[in-house]
């Protein structure tokens, strides 16, 4: 296990803004428990109904195959054998696939294509039920969608996690690297930063991404934006992680420097592998948005340096970025 | 005396030359130590190397995924074998190319460790032993990484990928490196190997028999989805040789509600029948029906498509079905048979065989005779109706024949239905006298009942091993409380031990007990008191209702005690109805009634000329 150790981490007087964004975040996750568990636990129960996933994965099965070029070829591909080989574990999987579509329930009870009438009458009222539910409940409608977005939902979406896992794992990153990039381009800097790469990432997810059932929520695309920021800033400099190798003897734990290149490195990498390996039928993750964040953060640096180096090259006296003291040191680790 | 043997001699200098040669180092480098090899091992792969291997193969993963979506089991295999050998050549040449070129990882570098040449100790492995060293090396990653404890037994701490290149690790770091290992690690080691060893013998026993199993289930799963059309073998099988009905040849889904009614299809064979265009398209009223039974789990929509038959059609006979289930789900009796009575006699067979089935439920056995003839004499329907031609002739007192076709029934039948046909029919036998624990259908349920795990869990065997109890003193009911039984056949049970009398009562009363215990609660009470504050209610609910075996039999207890305490007005009452809906035929089931009478009637007769010499 190995993660940075930066200065400014747990100090709210040194990263204000840092911390105030994690205190709105927790204020978001602790309200949505108190409110949300009903709308919650009606659209599991719907998804939990075998009749309602089978009766609308065999609608929407029908409506894939009417939909020519729509759909991924897979979906066609597993509608056409549900369909003739009658599958109910295909059917029941296209069921709960079209719960992420909002075309399809937008336009699949006007669409007629053979099936039961009994059943669909059966399956519109159900699917009402489950939309009506579904727009009740806040994380819904503070997150993006493709059909349901406003000015304010941007910035919403970012203080909206779906569950406390998602919110600390989110939280933690954003604390280590929030609270190092404050110190260097200040609070009103953080603020903008992480706000406009929450903003950017939800367009990528919107522009590349097809799911428009499910809403985009989560601060992983701001937080994408601060860790890309940062590693553009402080790129050859050796970063402080703390790192134990799972051997409880000394040599093997205790704090090493690496240079900031490797965390950008590796964390594009990661969410590309994550992006290009995961189907969007399947995915829980959007990495789509991540990335978005990471560019954002990428163009801020970029911007920064290039307006540095025009500014030293016209002679301009530039204050050097902050080293924050235990921040900085030789690349190589410093092993006992 | 000294044994000098010159063999031996040379081999032992042999030997202490090669130890020689094997601890020398050069000064400063040492021997890398196991921890900072492993430490170096997790530095590169589970930090650096890591995500550029998933980059590598996640479009191979996304594809394996699409694939398995779909249940394309080819294209998962192909895509899977492509991610596997894309993700071992990411780390061959991740491994390749850092010792090549470096002599080192990341990791090792972290850790102060080199790959260096055995011989010449201050050289870089060449591009050839370093790929050899790398193939090696993942290599042993398929022998459950056990050639890696080398690490700790080889002098030089060499496994088969550093032996294979004519390489070794080992530590610029004075303070870090390593000797040769001790005895402890060569012991560790050893330990490890045979535990190893032993796992592995029994885990791939273990896990080829998992995978036999798995593979046989998924045979046999992709033999059910059957043909192209996704229908069902069965409904292919009885089709053969379907008579014809009402003159036609019948449709896929009347052959198939008649085998669900009978048992022998599942929802799921019903469900692929129904979803046929051409079943909605031909009748819909039918498919419809056979809708509302695939969906009979959720009621909601199961009575929607019942109200929708009816509108199609009031006068078909699936609206008739269909008010007739409406009737038994609110238990309005009335409803029920007024509908029945309105499906026609000679109805489709899927028709005659619910009407059997749920007038033998009802206990209703007239009823069900009716439709007997309209049932074709087919091998798909014979598991169904030979059972029941035993029950309802048993039901009209035909007793001999009910026996003899039992018989044929307990030969057809297996498993369960065998269990519960027995246990329905040796229950019978019982109501009628306690000899009948010797009827052939007792014998063969108390074969089944000690068999079968769990045979008491189900209502009828374990009412019907209740009440053996209760007329065998040798299979006592104290005995029964020790097994696994159905909930309220052992309440029942334990209230029949007790004895208690105003339990019994409470218990008869009580609105959630099941109408097939009460009557046997009741005939518990009348064999305990005669009083009249315990009997007169039993009475009048029987009078109230006038259909079954345990009815009837209830209805002998009731007149023997009212016989026996002379009370003429009600004994009267009882067998004037109990004579409306039994055979004179029946005589021998009268036996127990007071000698010299040999039949309900001139009993009857007895208790009308005691009343009116009474007034």
């Amino acid at each position: 296990m190995i993660l940075p150790f930066l200065a400014g981490f747990l100090s709210f007087r040194k990263a204000p803004a840092t911390w105030s964004l994690f205190l709105l975040n927790l204020f978001m996750i602790c309200f949505l428990a108190i409110v949300a568990p009903r709308s919650q636990r009606q659209l599991e129960e719907l998804a939990r109904d075998k009749t309602f996933t089978q009766i609308q994965g065999r609608i929407f099965a029908h409506f894939v195959l009417n939909q020519a070029g729509r759909y991924p070829s897979s979906y066609e591909a597993m509608a056409e054998q549900a369909l003739r080989h009658n599958s109910v574990e295909k059917i029941h999987v296209l069921g709960m696939l079209a719960m992420r579509d909002t075309y399809f329930f937008h336009h699949a009870k006007d669409f007629d294509y053979g099936v039961d009438p009994v059943e669909k009458r059966w399956w519109i009222k159900k699917a009402g039920q489950f939309l009506n539910t579904r727009d009740s409940m806040l994380s819904y409608g503070l997150g993006v969608t493709e059909n349901d977005y406003t000015a304010l939902t941007w910035l919403t979406y970012q203080f909206t996690h779906s569950d406390w896992g998602h919110f600390l794992s989110n939280m933690l990153v954003f604390l280590i690297f929030g609270t190092a990039l404050e110190l260097a381009i200040g609070s009103l800097g953080l603020l903008v930063v992480s706000l406009a790469s929450g903003a950017i990432s939800a367009l990528t997810y919107l522009l590349i991404d097809n799911v428009t059932a499910i809403p985009l929520i989560g601060a992983s695309g701001a937080v994408s934006g601060v860790i890309a920021l940062f590693c553009m800033l402080y790129w050859r400099t050796g970063v402080r992680h703390i790192y134990f190798l799972f051997i409880p003897k000394r040599g093997y734990l205790g704090f090493v420097y690496l240079p900031a290149w490797i965390i950008f490195i590796l964390w594009v990498i990661s969410d590309l592998a994550g992006y290009v390996g995961t189907p969007r039928e399947l995915g829980g993750v959007a990495y789509s948005a991540h990335l978005g964040g990471e560019f954002c953060g990428v163009l801020v640096g970029l911007t920064y340096m290039g307006i540095r180096w025009w500014r030293l090259r016209r002679g301009e006296q530039v204050a050097p970025l902050p080293d924050g003291g235990p921040m900085t040191g030789p690349i190589l680790a410093r092993l006992p | 005396m000294v044994i000098h043997d010159e063999k031996v001699e040379r081999e032992l200098l042999r030997r202490a030359e090669e130890a020689r040669r094997d601890l020398e180092v050069p000064p400063l480098e040492r021997l890398a130590s196991p921890l900072n090899r492993l430490a170096a091992f997790v530095v590169d792969y589970f930090v650096l190397a890591w995500p550029f291997a998933v980059l590598t193969m996640s479009p191979f993963k996304r594809h394996m995924q699409e694939a398995n979506l779909i249940g394309d089991e080819f294209s998962m295999q192909v895509y899977g074998l492509l991610m596997a050998l894309v993700g071992l050549f990411t780390l061959i040449s991740y491994q390749t190319l850092f010792h090549w070129i470096a002599g080192a990882t990341p990791g090792k570098f972290v850790f102060g460790l080199r790959v260096v040449a055995l011989w010449s100790r201050d050289s870089r492995p060449t591009f050839w032993e370093a790929l050899g060293r790398s193939c090696f090396w993942v290599g042993q990653f398929f022998l459950l990484a056990l050639p890696f404890l080398a690490v700790m037994a080889d002098p030089n701490r060499r496994p088969w990928h550093d032996r294979f290149s004519n390489t070794v690790v080992v530590s610029v770091r004075k303070k870090a490196a390593s000797m040769a290992p001790n005895i402890y690690e060569i012991a560790l080691v050893r330990v490890c190997m045979w535990t190893v060893a032993g796992f592995a013998m029994v885990g791939g026993l273990v896990l080829g028999l998992r995978e036999y199993h798995n593979a046989k289930r998924s045979y046999e799963f992709s033999q059910r989805l059957g043909g192209s059309s996704g229908e069902c073998e069965a409904v292919d099988q009885a089709l053969e040789d379907w008579p014809l009905e009402k003159g036609e040849a019948p449709s896929r889904l009347s052959v198939a509600m008649a085998l669900f009614a009978t048992g022998d299809l599942d929802k799921s064979c019903l469900r692929a029948e129904v979803e046929n265009p051409l079943s909605l398209i031909e009748n819909r009223p039918l498919a419809y029906l056979a809708k509302s039974f695939v969906y009979s789990d959720n009621q909601e929509i199961s009575d929607e498509y019942l109200n929708e038959i009816c509108k199609l059609d009031s006068q078909s006979d699936e609206c008739h079905l269909a008010r007739v289930i409406e009737g038994m789900a609110e238990e309005n009796t009335e409803l029920v048979y007024q509908e029945f009575s309105k499906l026609n006699q000679d109805s489709r067979v899927y028709l005659s065989l619910w009407a059997i089935r749920q007038f033998i439920r009802m206990q209703d056995f007239a009823s069900a005779a009716q439709y007997i003839d309209n049932i074709p004499a087919h091998s798909s329907l014979a598991y169904f109706m030979i059972p029941a031609r035993a029950k309802i002739y048993w039901g009209l007192h035909r007793r001999e024949e009910s026996r003899a076709i039992a018989s044929a029934a307990l030969d057809l039948l297996n498993g369960d239905d065998k269990l519960q046909f027995a246990s329905w029919h040796c229950f019978a036998e019982l109501n009628d006298a306690c000899s009948g624990a010797t009827s052939s259908s007792c014998r063969v349920f108390s074969r089944l009942n000690e068999k079968i795990d769990g045979a008491l869990n189900d209502f009828q065997p374990a009412l019907t091993r209740l009440k053996i109890g209760d007329c065998v003193p040798e299979k006592k009911v104290t005995d029964l409380m020790a097994m696994d039984m159905h909930p309220d056949v052992r309440q029942y049970a334990e209230l029949m031990i007790e004895k208690n009398l105003r339990d019994l009562h409470e218990y008869w009363q009580d609105s959630e007990t099941r109408y097939e215990l009460k009557d046997e609660v009741a005939q518990q009470i009348l064999k305990l008191t005669s009083e009249r504050k315990y009997i007169d209610p039993i009475r009048n609910d029987w009078l109230s209702r006038s259909r079954g075996l345990a009815w009837e039999r209830l209805g002998r207890e009731l007149f023997s005690k009212d016989v026996a305490t002379k009370n003429w007005a009600a004994a009267l009452k009882v067998g004037e109805k109990l004579m409306q809906f039994v055979p004179s035929s029946a005589g021998a089931a009268y036996n127990r009634l007071p000698a010299s009478v040999d039949s309900l009637a001139d009993k009857v007769a007895e208790v009308r000329k005691m009343l009116e010499k009474q007034k």
